[in-house]
């Protein structure tokens, strides 16, 4: 697993690098931007964060309400809300994807 | 004429979504047709969806005071479907939001919790019907909301308590003030602009992702992502009303 995580990371290093190599290479000819990579890996590690966190909050929410069904209705608004506040850091990284792309 | 060519507009313009070279997904709209059609810009079609949205929820004012009437002003519901009934569930709701988080006061902001909450609902509503999109979708419209959320909870702060408001922003102990002056007015700006950010991102995306997918199948696929909308519109108009009620209860509260 390890091994493998070195080599992805070994080929998206390449694979960066030889966009700016192309882009230096001939200019005018090719222009590979990186904004766009950037702008994906923004909003994939947002998303990420935000996904991982609301997974964990769900999964207390539900074991609270499956070992006590009467606390339903006092846990629903402090669950949304707890899952809108990691919903704004993922857009947060939405909205600097945005900005980059149409920079 | 003018009018002529707008109903032709709105006849023939089914919300094509055409892709502009790697750009976002240029959708027509009715809003812009409109304004075309009156040789305005663009930039007006959040304004007009605004002012479109505000009709329809007048109309649906009128209709709900004249089915009231009607029915003799009772108190008690009639028992069939019909818009008196969607309308006493959503304010009915927006109620029990409204006392869950404004204490004994409640009454008093119950109207404007209300008002926001069935504006942006409407709003984001409106967007899933193909040809208009939400004017939620700017962040011209949110954040005029935004604004008008702080100044609504720090008069109803300044009301409540008086000059004895700023004790709020001072902390605990009296000579650490300046600093906790300081982490509260960053705390206190940010709140219009992360209420307005959190409601443009989500409309946004959602938007945007409705006119991807209905450019890739006409049929089927966007059904799935206009159920989704469904969801996100309603969960957000609920959770700008109750951030709002609590920023209200926040300013309101006699704990400090």
């Amino acid at each position: 697993m390890k091994k493998f995580l070195v080599r992805a990371a070994v080929a998206l290093g390449g694979l960066m690098f030889s966009g700016l190599a192309l882009a230096q290479g001939d200019a005018g000819a090719v222009s590979v931007s990186l904004i766009p990579i950037g702008a994906g890996i923004a909003i994939g590690l947002a998303a990420f964060g935000a996904a991982s966190a609301q997974g964990r909050t769900a999964e207390a929410v539900l074991g609270g309400i499956a070992r006590n069904p009467s606390a339903k209705d006092s846990l629903f608004q402090p669950f949304i809300l707890s899952l809108v506040f990691m919903e704004f850091q993922a857009l947060l990284g939405f909205v600097i994807a945005i900005i980059w792309t149409f920079k | 004429m003018k009018v002529a060519r707008i109903l032709v507009g709105m006849a023939g313009g089914f919300a094509a979504p055409a892709f502009a070279a790697g750009g976002i997904p240029h959708t027509v709209d009715y809003y812009s047709m409109i304004l075309h059609a009156l040789h305005q810009d663009k930039m007006w079609v959040p304004t007009v969806g605004a002012i479109f949205v505000l009709i329809l929820l007048t109309v649906m004012g009128l209709y709900f005071k004249a089915s009231l009437a009607a029915d003799g002003n009772s108190v008690e519901p009639k028992g069939t479907f019909s818009l008196r009934f969607i309308l006493e569930g959503i304010m009915g709701f927006v109620l029990g939001l409204a006392k869950d988080n404004c204490g004994d006061q409640y009454r008093k902001y119950f109207g404007f919790l209300a008002a926001l909450f069935l504006f942006i609902l409407t709003c984001n509503l409106t967007g899933l019907i193909p040809g208009f999109p939400p004017p939620t979708v700017s962040m011209d419209t949110n954040l005029a909301m935004g604004f008008i959320v702080f100044i609504v909870y720090n008069f109803a702060g300044v009301k409540e308590h008086g000059f004895a408001y700023i004790k709020h922003f001072a902390g605990p102990v009296i000579f650490i003030a300046p600093l906790f002056f300081c982490i509260e007015l960053v705390s206190h700006a940010s709140r219009p602009l992360s209420l307005s950010l959190r409601l443009v991102g989500n409309i946004y995306g959602d938007h945007t992702l409705l006119g991807i997918f209905t450019g890739l199948s006409y049929i089927i696929f966007p059904a799935v992502l206009m159920f989704f909308g469904l969801l996100v519109a309603v969960v957000q108009s609920f959770v700008f009303t109750l951030l709002s009620g609590i920023y209200i209860s926040m300013a309101i509260s006699h704990d400090h």
